[in-house]
């Protein structure tokens, strides 16, 4: 990612607004708010949750302007705010009963998909993997893996999206989730063998339902 | 290598060249479907701007806003109600002057700094040189230096309008 100019960062724009700065505060929100509904929005599905998330985090940003200790961590807090403001709002309609439970079948899924992370959870390396979809065109990839993703549980889809959405490193997707390092790399190469083995499942269903050629 | 690689690598992570480009291409929120929200970023700064804290009003009203400012003391000098309480006079009856005359200068002062202190929008100073209008006018003070007193038990309890009325 390119370096922002001195008077383009988080930092200043978080001095300013702490300052009461409406100016700072604006480019905060136009810089980060897409980024914040983005990542909501593709774990949810949902755009009107989406919005009110994204609406709630930058409330919970502003009440605690004063409070924020800079260190230039700024990203992991306001998604860790973004990804706190939507588990309470899980739990919230939960106990309300109105469904949207994404973590309904996260054990039954994680079993399934014990063998495969036995499989391609590799920390020396297993990069040198063609990935299933190679032979398709580009676009066709591009969406398959937007597909695939989808079908992600919310514990993997998390990783994912925090990574590629929100843009944090992994150390950073650490801090926001208050994990250690090790357990979210692991959850990282998990959640990308599940993606290539449902890329691979994809791949052979639609081999399966060709007609074959003469 | 590129910032993203040399983070990658100080985490501990090996990139997947294959899978990972595809995932930031398909995941990367200016590739939202349908898009983000027109007017989102409006709603956002909707729904927080108040809760900003806002600065000093000195700071924000610019020297244009001195005019207002000085506009404001000649309006109150004009109205002849500048309170000006003599302290150690003679107190007739031995008793102590009320802090009525102190209160109003004081809070006056106290407004007509504050809005020398404004540098907010130029909506908001003028609704607070109405109110402040709106003060000078409900005031009832004569227009003198006078002082009023109460008994010395009193003091602080009498310390409101003689006529009875709270002042703002």
């Amino acid at each position: 990612m390119a370096e922002q100019p001195a008077e383009q960062t988080p930092q200043v724009w978080l001095a300013g607004a702490s300052r009461g700065d409406a100016q700072s505060w604006q480019s905060l929100v136009e810089a980060y708010s897409p980024r914040v509904y983005a990542l909501i929005v593709r774990q949810t599905g949902d755009p009107e949750l989406a919005e009110e998330i994204t609406q709630a985090t930058f409330v919970s940003l502003v009440e605690n302007l004063k409070g924020y200790d800079e260190s230039g961590r700024f990203d992991p807090w306001l998604f860790r705010i973004a990804m706190n403001r939507l588990r309470d709002e899980m739990r919230r309609r939960k106990r309300q009963a109105r469904t949207m439970d994404m973590s309904a079948d996260n054990s039954q899924e994680d079993s399934e998909w014990a063998g495969v992370q036995t499989r391609v959870v590799d920390l020396t390396g297993s990069r040198a993997q063609p990935t299933p979809i190679d032979g398709l065109a580009h676009k066709e990839q591009v969406e398959k893996v937007r597909a695939a993703v989808a079908k992600l549980n919310e514990a993997d889809r998390e990783i994912i999206m925090l990574r590629h959405t929100a843009g944090l490193s992994f150390a950073e997707i650490a801090e926001s989730l208050g994990q250690p390092l090790g357990t979210v790399l692991a959850r990282g190469h998990r959640a990308l063998g599940k993606l290539r083995k449902l890329l691979q499942d994809e791949m052979e269903a639609n081999t399966k339902t060709e007609p074959k050629k003469a | 290598m590129n910032g993203r690689q040399e983070q990658d690598r100080r985490d501990g992570w090996t990139p997947d060249d294959s899978l990972e480009p595809l995932l930031d291409e398909a995941l990367d929120a200016s590739s939202l479907p349908g898009g983000v929200p027109a007017g989102l970023g409006d709603r956002v700064l909707a729904a927080t701007a108040h809760r900003l804290d806002k600065p000093g009003v000195l700071a924000r009203i610019g020297p244009r806003g001195w005019s207002a400012v000085a506009a404001c003391v000649a309006m109150a000098l004009s109205l002849g109600i500048w309170v000006n309480v003599p302290l150690n006079t003679a107190t007739p009856g031995g008793g102590t002057p009320t802090t009525l005359a102190h209160n109003d200068e004081a809070t006056l002062k106290r407004e007509i700094n504050a809005l020398a202190e404004y540098n907010g929008p130029s909506d908001a100073i003028d609704h607070d040189l109405t109110l402040l209008a709106m003060k000078f006018d409900r005031h009832d003070l004569p227009e003198t230096t006078d002082t009023y007193w109460t008994g010395d038990d009193d003091a602080e309890a009498d310390s409101v309008d003689p006529s009875g009325g709270a002042l703002f």
